[in-house]
């Protein structure tokens, strides 16, 4: 099973998120992808921290190659958030030739090896403005993986001010 | 209490004029209103705005709302989405979308209708319109 989150900042997706994974009585990871640097970063990753605690969740930072991790048998997966791990892998020193191809193949074994799988991303192309070439990219490439993500999900939900709006399939909320 | 939001021009205003029968007259602009007024007002439009304003002037606008929907709890809201495009570069702006997604979560929870507009078509996302 395989749930996408989508929404803008601040909008209740990481709660809906943990959320759905409430009643999983197996493994809960939570895949952190946000990098620890700058006061405003180190708040956010606190804030999240306090929303997950008490919930059962064993947390796994992995900023790039989600590829490349180990999951215990019975566990659901819950990746926060794609635009961090797009940043990640866009802007990284040894940066790969294709990021979408990468993260897809990431996405692809944590699905297989996962019950459940919930990813939280972000809307990025909504705000009419016309970006430098480079943040141009990222917008193309994170929304071509939310599609892509989208098109294999059994669920698509998009957050309003904490108001699931489902897109595909069924959730309980 | 209800809400409407939905992207800049979507038709959000006019909506709201015909759906719940409001006069222009009876609207404040989040734009230009005082801080007393949404107590008081039928309907707040360019809510965004209202709260960059209060965020500029340093009020508590996670207290300011709280109290808004305790004392007029039939106010119709209309905010624009700002939270769904790239990270802005100044501080100020991020503090900005972040409160604006923070104080409309808030405010979504203790309306009982909340509509979004696309495009001037309608979408009732939480209760109903009657």
């Amino acid at each position: 099973m395989m749930t996408l989150i989508t929404g803008g900042a601040k909008c209740g997706k990481s709660k809906l998120a943990e959320k759905l994974l409430d009643s999983f009585m197996g493994n809960k990871i939570y895949m952190a992808a946000m990098l620890p640097y700058g006061d405003e970063a180190e708040a956010a990753i606190k804030r999240h921290r306090k929303l997950r605690k008490g919930k059962g969740f064993t947390t796994i930072e992995k900023y790039t190659d989600i590829e490349q991790t180990e999951l215990p048998e019975n566990c659901a997966v819950l990746l926060e958030c794609m635009a961090n791990l797009c940043a990640n892998e866009m802007f990284r020193e040894d940066k790969k030739h294709d990021v979408f191809s990468h993260i897809m193949c990431g996405i692809e074994k944590l699905h297989k090896c996962s019950e459940q799988l919930v990813i939280v991303t972000n809307e990025v192309g909504c705000d009419g403005i016309a970006y430098p070439a480079e943040t141009a990219e990222y917008i193309r490439i994170l929304s071509r993986i939310n599609a892509a993500i989208a098109a294999d999900a059994d669920n698509v939900v998009e957050c309003v001010y904490g108001i699931p709006v489902m897109l595909k399939g069924e959730i309980c909320c | 209490m209800k809400m409407i939001t939905g992207g800049a021009f979507q038709g959000k205003r006019g909506y709201a004029e015909k759906t719940f029968a409001i006069d222009k007259i009876d609207m404040i602009s989040g734009s230009e209103c005082t801080s007393e007024s949404i107590f008081t007002a039928h309907c707040i439009y360019d809510f965004h705005l209202f709260i960059r304003r209060m965020l500029d002037a340093g009020a508590d606008t996670i207290e300011l709302v709280q109290q808004l929907s305790e004392e007029n709890p039939d106010i119709i809201i209309i905010t624009d989405e700002i939270g769904a495009g790239i990270i802005p570069i100044e501080r100020e702006d991020r503090i900005w979308r972040e409160t604006v997604g923070k104080v409309c979560c808030l405010l979504a929870e203790r309306s009982e209708t909340v509509v979004r507009i696309c495009c001037g078509i309608p979408m009732v996302i939480k209760g109903n319109v009657l």
